[in-house]
Parts: structure tokens; C-alpha cells; sequence
């Protein structure tokens, strides 16, 4: 159904004997079946003073994915509301610790004890956030499944910790100019590690490219805030409104940019991504989530959030002839803490 | 229900099946057995499924197929059936009576949810009206008396800085007179309070958690006697004993961390934090913490033999305020004075029995209370 031979002429030529294969993701979700999912996750968090928000997050990621397909099949989550609850309580106790000791050391009586408590703080988020990020990856991974076959994320702490830790320092050294490399460094990490499976994604990106992106961004962007700051003076203060649209228009850009290039460099087997968002039309639908979301003070969330999930599934496809033979289920415990400490970070998913 | 299958029951059905070990898809027909599903598989297996072993996992709604999954002992990833045809649903809770239970469509879940809704709009009202309050009102002598006064600390060199409060020690000493009248014979020693006169043009007086009472100096300027200012003092005072600010922050913690479970945003931290500056801002409370404040603070007038009189002439000034042009800020926060001046009134006459000691000398009071300037 969702796997469509493709017959162009100039496709054959590139691959003589073999047809390409174009594998589709569909997505199946309504915005009344998530509303539905909603008020009743709503009265159950009320009822339970808030302790239900971790089987409903859980209900909610279990509709979720069983209305995203791929070449046929459904996926699954298989998580579950007490996993994310003692995953909150173990992060709430390692962030938590932080705070409280750095509240400790700011009540020390001494000059530099503001600065240390300060510097402690950000010391210790450096190493919690590629836990949590390494650890929501483990966690999501290991609780999705597609033909009964799990997914596993296989990448240690340890070794993301020296990666990340690297990337803020020479970030920093080099006033931002490495920050691309970091990123880049990060989601070959994050790509390379992730399996099907037994079988491991693929990565391709290089720094270099997103080098490239990010300093056509800052380039425009710089210009664009020169052209509004030059308007201003000629023209009045007003023109400045536009500022704020204008690069947010060029953030859209920006991010569709980036999600193209970091899918098309993903492969797995002897298949390859292709992300087809245009920067267009993601800002149309951003411009029209905002318009609903504005008109229904906020009720059309659920149907906001099913047409993101459609747009950005649907224009991701798979092409090349899918083996899954050999592959065969590999399973791995996960630790459930990742996935809550990611949240109260405010760690995004890796992939977006 | 009958005992009998309905005549018409399509028993026999088709899908796929996942053994969970590779990723291979396998077409299946499944038979709906009374006691479980018999299985024959494209490659001519046959299985068996005990409807007590089986889970329905996907097939809610009604654009998802049902997925059924039956984990095998020593396994740790389950085999799945995938079924298409949703009728199969139907069918199935038919067939499999007592473990019917177990596989259910989301459909015919309309009223229910309109029932939801209604009981979400009910259960939260419930909860902000009574719920949030009482939980305050438990967890605040829980609260330590140290973090009251860090709190209030910092809160009045923010609102008082330094700067601006009046230097003279014979008004400070008269102050401190008048409190320690009020704490000796009243209160329970749990606090120090602080009183400090602000040199500011605005007609205002507040207390700040841990014993931090600010008077501007026009609200004390305007007090006729020693005795009326002691019944703002004990007003305030009584603010910081009956822990009306902390039970406010309580209150606002409780309730941002509940929108921020509702919302999905479990730290709520942020919220919680702009919620607590504005409320430390305005210092605002409920007209029942000010009621309690009044007739709490009338009892340590009373206690100190001080004249109840003069609280009741006090609030009547004020009320005289209320009428100019530019009613004072200190209105604003301490609403509905005609009501409020009979119900100390009230309170008063029952105190009235016993003959009150004098303050200070009121005829020095004027020229105390404009040592500020």
C-alpha cells in the first residue's frame, strides 16, 4: 500500500536492473480521537492531583505511534505510565540534588561562595544533559516497535559525555564557530547508535556542511537585521515590527534546512532518507497552527499537533530495496530515567 | 446474551502475523475458537492462542488496525497478530465472553466524554475553590520560621531599600515601644518584627513573611494617636502570625504545579516563579485573611490594654482617605471599609470593659510622627 514503484526514466538510469523503491510513512491520527485523549487524560490528572500526567503522556505516545505507519505496518509503544513516574522520581532526584547543593553553598558566608554555587550549577548541567539525552534516546527507542521488532539505542554515556563536553568547550574557545561541528558531532552520535533490530542507522553528515548552513543563516540573518535597522531610521521606528516575523520566517528556513540535510545523510542498509519539507510549506503550516490555536483560545491543539505530525511523517520516505532479512530482534533493557529527565531539562528529541 | 454464536458471526478471519523474533510479515487465517484463536499460518503452522493470554494493543479507533499480542513464558518480546477488518473486533468480544473485557473499541465513548469534560470543569473548580486552600492550610506549619524570614528579608530591602527609610531613633524607639507592648502581652515569641517607616509619598503599610512591617510615611502621619497606629501595627503583625503570605505562596506553588501537570510541563518552576514575585509585589490578600487579621489583631490590642477605640478611629480616617481624589494604595489591598469599621466596632464594644493604659503621651504623638520628614 505504502510502497509504490517508482518508474521514472531518469531514476532507471541511474540504477540499471533495479527499480528504486520508494517506502512512504503515512500517518493515521484524527484530531477528534487525540482531543478525545486529551479531556479524559485532563480529567484524570485533575482527579489524581497530577500524578495520572504519566499515563496519560503514555496514552497519548501510544496513540501516536499506532497511527504512524510505515510500508504497511504500524508501530508500537510499548511504554508505560509507572516507567515515566519512577523515571521522574530518579530525575527529580538527580536535578534536585544539584539544586539543593547549590542552594547550600550560596548560604556559605563568603564572597566567592555566590560564584562557586553559580559555576556548580553549570557544571553539573553539563553532565546532566547528555544523560538525559543519551537516556530519552534509550528510553524511546527501546519502548518503539515496528513489525514486532524493537528499536535499541546503543550509545554509552561516557563516551557522548567527552563528545559533549568537547563540543561546549571548543564552542566556547572558538566564540560559537564550532558549535555546527558539536551539532553535527552530536546526531552522528545519536544516528550511528540507533538500531533496528540488529541492524544499525547510518550517518553521512559532515560539520562541514553545517558549517555552511549556519553561516548562511547568521549571514542573512545579520543582513536582514541591518536592512531593518537602516528602514527604521529612514522610515520610522514601526519597520521594526517586521523585524520579528521576518526572522522568524528565516528560522523556518533555517530548520528546514537542517532537517533536510540531517535526514538525506541518514541511511539505513542499503537505503536512503529523503526528507522533502519545503521551507514554504512548513510556514504555512506554522502560520495556520498559529492562526487555529489564536481563534479556539487553544483548543485546536490536538488537530495542531496531528497535522504537524502528518506533514513532517509524510514528506519522509525510505528509497532503495528494503532487506529485512537477517535482520532479527535484539531487545535491551532500558533505564526508565532518561526519558523524565530529558523533559524537566527540556531536552528536545534528537530527531526532530 | 445468548448461549448460541449469532447464526451470521463471521468466524473465520485473515491477517498477519509477527513471530518477535525477526520482522518478517506472515499471513495467517484465524479462527475464533470459544475458549481461544486457532491460527494457520502461510507456511502451513499452526498455533494456538488462549484468549486469557492474549492483549489487545492497537484497534481503538477506527482508523487503526486491531493488533493482538500473546506473550510467550521465557520471552521477552511478545508474537502479534495484525487484523485489518475491525469487524474482527466485534466479533471477538462476541465469541470470547468472559475475557470480553479484554478487547474493547473506543467507539460508543461519546457521552463519556462529554461526562469527562463536565467532571474536569467540576473536579478543578472543586480543587482551586477548596482543595488548594486546605493544602495550604496543612502544609504552612511545615514551612520553617528561617525561610519566612530570609523570604521577608529580602523582600522588604526590596520594597524598602535602604535609601528610603526614615533615620530617627526616637521615632524608631517610640515604634519599637508600641511593638513590644503588642508582642509581650499577645503573641506566642516566634518572631522578631522589624518596623521600618519608608520615606515615600505613597499612603501604604505592609508586612513581608518573618516579622517585616513597612509604614510609609503618609498612612503614619495621618494617625491621630500612638493607639492607632498599634492598631495597624497589630493588624499587620497578625499577618505575619497567622502566616497569610506563606499560605499564598503555598497556594500558588500547589497550583502552578497542577496547571503544569495538566499541561504537560511537569517542572512548572518558571510559572511558579513569576506567580510568587507578583504576589510578593502587591502583597494582596483574600478579604478573610483580612478579616482574621482584623479581629486577631483587635485581640492583641486588647491583650497589650491598649484602646480598641483607636484601631476603629483609625480605619474611619481612612474611610475619610477613600473619598478624596486619589483614594490610597493601602485601600486597595484592604478593600470595603463601611463593613469592615462596624465589624471592629463590634469586636471592640465586647473588649470595651476594661480600662486601657495609655501608649504614649498623644500630645507628643505629632511631633513624633513627623520626625520622617
Amino acid at each position: 500500500m505504502a510502497t509504490i514503484l517508482e518508474n521514472s526514466s531518469e531514476m532507471r538510469s541511474a540504477t540499471i536492473d533495479q527499480p528504486v523503491l520508494i517506502h512512504r510513512f503515512v500517518f493515521h491520527g484524527k484530531g477528534k480521537d487525540l482531543f478525545d485523549i486529551f479531556i479524559v487524560n485532563l480529567l484524570r490528572t485533575i482527579a489524581t492531583l497530577g500524578i495520572y500526567s504519566f499515563w496519560a503522556k503514555t496514552a497519548t505516545r501510544k496513540y501516536l505511534w499506532g497511527q504512524s505507519e510505515f510500508a504497511g505496518d504500524r508501530f508500537g509503544y510499548h511504554g508505560t505510565g509507572k516507567e515515566l513516574l519512577l523515571g521522574w522520581l530518579k530525575a527529580i532526584i538527580l536535578f534536585g540534588g544539584l539544586i539543593a547543593l547549590q542552594s547550600l553553598i550560596r548560604f556559605v558566608d563568603h564572597p566567592s561562595a555566590k560564584i562557586l554555587s553559580e559555576a556548580l550549577f553549570y557544571i553539573g548541567l553539563a553532565f546532566l544533559v547528555p544523560l538525559a539525552q543519551t537516556g530519552s534516546m534509550r528510553y524511546r527507542l527501546s519502548r518503539t516497535s515496528w513489525r514486532g521488532i524493537r528499536f535499541t539505542f546503543r550509545g554509552d554515556y561516557t563516551p557522548f559525555l567527552w563528545l559533549s563536553l568537547r563540543g561546549y568547550l571548543l564552542t566556547a574557545l572558538t566564540l560559537g564557530g564550532y558549535y555546527p561541528y558539536y551539532h553535527c558531532n552530536v546526531r552522528r552520535f545519536m544516528t550511528e547508535h540507533s538500531y533496528f533490530g540488529s541492524t544499525p542507522f547510518m550517518f553521512n553528515g559532515k560539520g562541514k556542511d553545517i558549517s555552511g548552513i549556519y553561516g548562511s543563516i547568521v549571514g542573512v540573518a545579520l543582513l536582514v537585521s541591518f536592512l531593518a535597522a537602516g528602514a527604521a531610521i529612514w522610515l520610522g521606528l514601526f519597520t521594526l515590527l517586521l523585524l520579528l516575523p521576518a526572522l522568524g520566517i528565516i528560522q523556518v528556513w533555517f530548520s528546514t534546512k537542517m532537517r533536510r540535510y540531517y535526514w538525506n545523510q541518514t541511511s539505513f542498509e542499503n537505503c536512503v532518507f529523503e526528507c522533502t519539507i519545503t521551507t514554504k510549506e512548513l510556514l504555512m503550516l506554522h502560520a495556520s497552527n498559529l492562526f487555529y490555536l489564536i481563534i479556539t483560545l487553544g483548543m485546536a491543539l490536538p488537530w495542531v499537533k496531528v497535522r504537524t505530525m502528518k506533514y513532517h511523517l509524510e514528506h519522509l520516505r525510505i528509497q532503495g530495496a528494503l532487506n529485512l532479512e537477517g535482520i532479527t530482534q535484539q531487545a535491551m533493557t532500558a533505564k526508565d530515567a532518561g526519558d523524565q529527565l530529558g523533559d524537566l531539562l527540556n531536552v528536545d528529541g534528537v530527531f526532530g | 446474551m445468548t448461549e448460541t454464536l449469532p447464526p451470521r458471526l463471521q468466524t473465520a478471519w485473515t491477517g498477519h502475523y509477527y513471530d518477535g523474533r525477526t520482522p518478517t510479515r506472515q499471513s495467517t487465517t484465524i479462527i475464533l475458537a470459544p475458549t481461544g484463536l486457532e491460527l494457520q499460518l502461510a507456511n502451513g503452522t499452526r498455533a494456538y492462542w488462549a484468549y486469557r493470554d492474549v492483549a489487545q494493543t492497537q484497534g481503538a479507533y477506527a482508523n487503526e488496525p486491531v493488533r493482538l499480542e500473546r506473550l510467550t513464558p521465557g520471552q521477552q518480546i511478545p508474537e502479534a497478530l495484525v487484523i485489518e477488518d475491525r469487524a474482527f473486533l466485534q466479533a471477538l468480544t462476541v465469541v470470547s465472553k468472559g475475557h470480553s473485557r479484554q478487547f474493547a473499541a473506543a467507539e460508543n465513548r461519546r457521552s463519556r466524554l462529554i461526562l469527562a469534560a463536565v467532571g474536569s470543569v467540576a473536579a478543578l473548580a472543586v480543587l482551586i475553590v477548596w482543595g488548594i486552600p486546605a493544602l495550604a492550610e496543612f502544609i504552612t506549619p511545615f514551612v520553617p520560621v528561617s525561610w519566612e524570614v530570609a523570604l521577608g528579608q529580602s523582600v522588604a530591602s526590596e520594597l524598602a531599600p535602604a535609601s528610603g527609610r526614615c533615620t530617627s531613633s526616637k521615632l524608631q524607639n517610640s515604634l519599637n515601644t508600641i511593638v513590644a507592648r503588642l508582642v509581650v502581652n499577645g503573641s506566642p515569641k516566634v518572631y522578631d518584627f522589624h518596623i521600618t517607616v519608608l520615606d515615600s509619598p505613597i499612603f501604604n503599610a505592609f508586612a513581608a513573611p518573618g516579622g517585616y512591617i513597612v509604614i510609609y510615611r503618609p498612612l503614619l502621619e495621618a494617625t491621630n494617636t500612638p493607639d492607632e497606629l498599634a492598631g495597624v501595627l497589630a493588624h499587620e503583625m497578625q499577618h505575619v502570625l497567622q502566616r497569610h503570605a506563606t499560605k499564598g505562596l503555598v497556594r500558588d506553588l500547589s497550583l502552578s504545579l497542577l496547571v503544569g501537570a495538566i499541561l504537560g510541563d511537569v517542572s512548572g518552576a518558571g510559572a511558579f516563579g513569576v506567580q510568587a514575585a507578583r504576589r510578593l509585589a502587591i502583597l494582596h490578600y483574600s478579604r478573610a485573611t483580612e478579616e482574621q487579621a482584623d479581629q486577631e489583631g483587635m485581640a492583641l490590642i486588647h491583650a497589650a490594654h491598649i484602646d480598641p477605640q483607636g484601631m476603629v478611629a483609625f480605619f474611619t480616617t481612612l474611610e475619610d482617605h477613600a473619598a478624596g481624589v486619589e483614594p490610597p494604595a493601602y485601600l486597595s489591598t484592604h478593600p470595603d471599609s463601611n463593613a469592615r469599621i462596624a465589624a471592629l466596632k463590634k469586636i471592640a464594644s465586647g473588649y470595651q470593659s476594661e480600662q486601657p493604659t495609655s501608649l504614649l503621651p498623644n500630645d507628643q504623638w505629632n511631633e513624633l510622627k513627623k520626625l520622617c520628614r
